[in-house]
């Protein structure tokens, strides 16, 4: 009989890193039910509404879920909802439910994690109503395709694989009826960093290989050369999570040039401090209301870290790389 | 017949304060006879209040060691300085600048300084990463005194020794490293993830 593998490093670090979908999530949790904005499905995810957070912490959240909408839904109108959006490392994201509510859906939307994560993901969807519900609608007969650790249906596809295993991935999408020729966005937040470089640097090559109208959006840190970063590095390590890819992430500049060397044509990155400025103000001024922010620098500081990075490839020239805040 | 108001034991001060040395917190009611001490304290103070050097001037400690906020063991800091109170240091609250909307900070803390015959204005409540900063042609000192700010700036504090009126010394200090500091089991990482 076959001795069990002890657990590697790389268990521990995948754990790590499976761990964060419950920050991620816990947090914008946090930060709807104080009203930063609106998110009526994320309570079928994460229960309760769980311990405070700080508020800057709560500003960060919102300028990243506005941030990365803002594009997403500035490609989903250019190509006039005739397209694909593939949520690479998607946890328990929201965003399809919230694209069905705003009539923005794609013809297809997939979502990509590890196993365990997505079948956690396929249980809620299972046995709430709320979250199923849209799905069977959308689908063209009485029942959907489901095994452990994937999910299909015609508008909505979900799957549980290693996205450092590209020929696997890619498999597994092809088999879900991903189409190549439909102008594709994919989306990762938080994600790239997770892995060594060459291995994003396959991922991102592959949908630059596979599509020829596409737009890839990449939410993460940057500036992570000083201070700060080397104490989120130093505090991230002691719970196990190794940023593995943090090398990409030391300007706006080597943000870009990860996909400008992949086959990307076109690349722009903005730090969130400048994108929080980009955003309507007078929404700002209105979450900025709901807390009282003690020390202006602490959000500063956090958003000068993180950035949004879209790369875009136009061979139907739909215009994607005029798409800005 | 009794006038219906309880009797209570004195405060025990020492008592607490050992407590409070631990790192520890009081149980509810005790907590509340301190606050309600310390306040009657703080009342009979002015808002400007005199001390002789030698001193040392400290800045916001948030529970690294803020008044009950950003830092795992705020409660327990908050804790130990009403301890320390009755015997001892003098807590200021935030200076309040008022500012006219044409008058800039330097011009007002020149003027301030002028007219009260000041040496140096010294303050808190803004962080500093290096843990204390001159401003305003050095008249005035932001001190600040919580080392990696939320677990996370990466900051230098600082505490500023006066010898008298016109001998100071910053002293400089870092967080203490992990290995050497007790971190609670259910914390969030600061960060977006």
């Amino acid at each position: 009989m076959a001795a069990r593998q002890p657990f590697t490093d790389t268990d521990t670090s995948d754990e790590a890193v499976r761990a964060t979908c419950d920050d991620a999530t816990t947090c914008k949790r946090f930060a709807t039910s104080k009203g930063y904005w609106k998110d009526p499905y994320i309570q079928y995810f994460a229960r309760s509404v769980g311990e405070r957070k700080a508020p800057e912490i709560n500003r960060g959240y919102y300028a990243r879920v506005q941030g990365v909408n803002h594009l997403l839904d500035a490609f989903i109108r250019k190509a006039e909802c005739n397209c694909q959006v593939i949520n690479v490392g998607a946890g328990l994201d929201t965003t399809f439910w919230r694209l069905k509510d705003e009539n923005l859906m794609p013809r297809k939307f997939f979502e990509i994690d590890f196993p365990t994560v997505v079948a956690r993901k396929i249980h809620n969807i299972k046995t709430k109503p709320p979250l199923s519900k849209p799905l069977i609608e959308t689908h063209s007969t009485d029942s959907l395709l489901l095994d452990a650790h994937s999910l299909d249906s015609d508008r909505y596809c979900i799957i549980g694989a290693d996205l450092r295993d590209i020929s696997n991935l890619d498999e597994k999408l092809k088999k879900f009826q991903l189409n190549p020729e439909l102008p594709t966005l994919l989306l990762s937040e938080c994600v790239l960093v997770y892995m060594t470089p060459s291995q994003s640097s396959n991922l991102v090559h592959w949908a630059a290989e596979t599509f020829h109208t596409a737009m890839f959006i990449n939410y993460e840190q940057v500036n992570m050369s000083d201070r700060f970063g080397q104490v989120m590095i130093e505090n991230l390590q002691r719970r196990q999570c190794t940023l593995a890819g943090v090398e990409a992430c030391q300007s706006l500049d080597t943000q870009k040039e990860r996909f400008l060397k992949t086959g990307w044509e076109h690349a722009d990155a903005l730090d969130m401090m400048t994108v929080y400025s980009m955003l309507p103000q007078d929404d700002v001024a209105r979450i900025e209301r709901l807390e009282f922010l003690d020390e202006r620098e602490l959000l500063q500081q956090l958003l000068q870290h993180y950035s949004i990075c879209w790369a875009t490839k136009d061979k139907l020239n739909l215009g994607l790389s005029q798409l800005v805040f | 017949m009794t006038a219906g108001w309880e009797i209570m034991a004195p405060l025990d001060l020492d008592k607490y304060a050992e407590i409070a040395k631990q790192c520890k917190y009081l149980p509810e009611n005790d907590l509340k006879r301190l606050c309600d001490y310390v306040c009657d304290l703080l009342l009979e103070e002015s808002n400007v209040q005199p001390v002789s050097t030698p001193v040392t001037v400290c800045g916001d400690i948030h529970g690294q060691g803020d008044f009950v906020d950003r830092g795992y063991y705020s409660l327990e800091t908050f804790t130990y300085l009403l301890v320390l109170k009755p015997n001892g240091p003098t807590a200021s609250r935030s200076c309040v600048e008022t500012m006219r909307a044409d008058r800039s900070p330097k011009f007002m803390a020149s003027m301030f300084v002028h007219i009260n015959n000041l040496k140096l204005i010294c303050r808190a409540h803004q962080l500093v990463h290096e843990g204390y900063k001159f401003m305003f042609d050095e008249k005035l000192v932001t001190v600040w005194s919580a080392p990696n700010y939320c677990y996370r700036c990466g900051n230098i504090a600082s505490i500023m020794v006066f010898k008298d009126a016109n001998t100071r010394e910053p002293k400089l200090f870092r967080a203490v490293p992990d290995s050497e500091r007790v971190i609670p089991p259910r914390t969030t990482t600061p960060y977006f993830l």
